[in-house]
């Protein structure tokens, strides 16, 4: 009697069986992600005294505001430099002599890894006892000496491009291994000139997935957090250590602030993935 | 960091040697782009000894500036004042908080799993069948983890579930709670593709025509067909809970320590054990890269 009934009001109302097999979903996503996010937007327009903007001046300070700079440079730093080296590197595998399963293996490897082991990793390489850094001291050519340290900016570009690089070759083979290197023999038996297909045919496929790897890559580095608090603690001046430092440290406890510097942080992220977005949608088109 | 997550099954009109399809929108894990060496085409190129060296160099660089690092763990490890010792290994796998942290990563790392894995098939199931406009908007939360960092989404979290209606924060329920949104993406990627190439509406219809109900449809026609989506999906999952550290932080810290915690908190008074738990981490992540290509390699039961 009850199944008749209730199989009736399915049929009646057939929207209702759809809402009903995805709330499960919608209320996962509503509880534990739009609903934080909106927590925190609202968060950071609030203070002690009501409404204000007043975080987002304060994220303006010296202080925060170089944190930014230095977040920006050491995102595009990494992410020029391991997008360029990754593409070669595609490139390489792809139309080279050499290929090698093992070597994609290893690259998922390390793209996947990174964190809390992969800071240690380079501490014990080329922190101030590490053996490269040993080595290289025994050659004459102290890193310390010359200013170096893994705890710095250029220690953490380092180590971020452990994970860029082989993600970058990862992105980008897809796209080098559907290019044909045919087409140019096509192009040069129509008249074309080497330059020439690199201008007209070449260039034009392969930078929207190059641009559109390299916004990830940014926006990998952005919003990166664990490896940096691992290799150095507070001592980086980056965005993502500012935070947790405003959330979780007891001396300059703040969440409004924190909730503003993550509120610009997140609006920057979403103009990486536009980007990439936008670069994809046209791999697309060409890709086909 | 994410990161094209894995396709099992290539689409139909995908060239032969394509490792992922690119026609459609990547969503960058890296994890999945193992492309099996017979399906890297052919040297296109007419051989150029300069060029080769060149190329050499460039491979040997990339290889080498990921495996020198290990070294640096493996030396650390191992080192002592005459020659080599391995008793931090032993006493690191002695130290029974070890086992408390390790398996308190499991035990999230198995909720997430079952519960990640339950709600995106059931869900991608649902929409294929009812709802078909849904689908670009789950595909759009594959790109998630990049708009919305760990960071982001832990300083939002720790302030939803800190008041009074619902205090999860330091519980380990919050923990899993957030890692089954963050690994959303696996799951879809890896389903995703299974679905696909299974015709779920005809073999639904079928199902029922034959006087089966949707949940019977759903785990005895449906389940078998994803079986290697769901598979895939499960070892991207547990090795990202196994590695993550930042909202492990944000949302629990000292009352539910978890594996990548007791590494950072090692290094400050036993180093070495610390390294060994990193080397152990770096295995495990191969471990599972290397499950990965086993499970795709097998052809699809659907």
């Amino acid at each position: 009697m009850t199944s008749i009934q209730s199989r009736s009001l399915w049929i009646r109302y057939p929207w209702l069986a759809t809402a009903l097999g995805l709330a499960p979903m919608a209320i996962g996503l509503i509880g534990f992600l739009i609903l934080p996010i909106l927590i925190m937007v609202v968060g950071s327009f609030k203070t002690e005294q009501g409404w204000s903007i007043a975080n987002y001046l304060d994220t303006m300070q010296a202080e925060y505001f170089k944190s930014f700079v230095n977040t920006l440079v050491i995102s595009l730093v990494t992410a020029l430099v391991g997008g360029v080296l990754g593409t070669l590197t595609a490139v390489v595998l792809a139309w080279g002599p050499f290929k090698s399963s093992s070597l994609l293996t290893l690259a998922s490897v390390a793209a996947n890894w990174g964190g809390v082991p992969l800071a240690f990793a380079m501490i014990t390489t080329i922190g101030n006892s590490g053996w490269l850094t040993e080595i290289l001291r025994m050659v004459g050519l102290d890193p310390y000496r010359q200013g170096f340290t893994v705890y710095g900016n250029i220690g953490l570009i380092l180590t971020y491009l452990y994970f860029q690089w082989p993600l970058m070759l990862l992105l980008m083979l897809p796209a080098v291994q559907r290019f044909r290197l045919a087409w140019r023999e096509a192009a040069e038996s129509l008249g074309a000139t080497r330059s020439q297909f690199w201008q007209w045919v070449g260039i034009p496929i392969l930078l929207p997935p190059m641009i559109g790897g390299m916004a990830l890559l940014f926006a990998n580095a952005f919003g990166a957090q664990a490896t940096a608090f691992a290799l150095a603690g507070g001592a980086l001046n980056l965005i993502t250590i500012k935070i947790t430092f405003l959330i979780k440290g007891q001396t300059d406890f703040n969440p409004g602030l924190a909730n503003a510097l993550s509120v610009e942080m997140t609006i920057v992220l979403a103009i990486a993935v536009t980007i990439y977005l936008i670069t994809n949608k046209r791999t697309r088109e060409w890709m086909q | 960091m994410r990161r094209s997550f894995f396709e099992p099954v290539p689409a139909p009109n995908a060239l032969p040697f394509q490792a992922i399809d690119f026609t459609q929108t990547t969503i960058p894990n890296a994890m999945t782009v193992v492309a099996p060496i017979d399906q890297i085409p052919k040297s296109q190129a007419a051989p150029n000894s300069r060029l080769w060296i060149w190329q050499a160099v460039l491979l040997l660089g990339l290889v080498l500036y990921l495996l020198v690092p290990i070294v640096g763990l493996l030396r650390f490890s191992t080192r002592a004042a005459n020659g080599i010792t391995f008793k931090y290994y032993l006493a690191a796998f002695s130290d029974p908080s070890f086992y408390t942290f390790l398996g308190n990563s499991l035990i999230a790392g198995l909720w997430t799993i079952a519960i990640t894995l339950t709600l995106t098939t059931f869900t991608l199931y649902w929409a294929y069948l009812k709802a078909r406009w849904l689908l670009p908007f789950l595909e759009f939360l594959s790109l998630l983890p990049f708009v919305v960092p760990a960071v982001t989404l832990g300083l939002g979290l720790i302030q939803v579930f800190s008041t009074p209606p619902l205090m999860l924060t330091g519980t380990p329920y919050l923990l899993i709670g957030a890692y089954t949104v963050v690994t959303l993406p696996f799951a879809y990627r890896a389903i995703e593709n299974s679905l696909q190439g299974a015709n779920v509406k005809t073999l639904t219809e079928a199902a029922e025509n034959l006087g089966s109900g949707w949940g019977r449809t759903f785990i005895e026609v449906i389940l078998p067909c994803v079986w290697s989506g769901v598979i895939s999906g499960g070892l991207l999952v547990l090795s990202y809970v196994l590695g993550e550290f930042t909202l492990a932080l944000f949302l629990v810290g000292s009352s539910f320590q978890t594996f990548p915690l007791y590494i950072q908190q090692l290094y400050s008074y036993q180093p070495q054990y610390s390294t060994v738990m990193s080397l152990l981490s770096f295995i495990s992540t191969w471990l599972v890269a290397w499950l990965l290509v086993v499970v795709t390699r097998r052809p699809n039961q659907a």
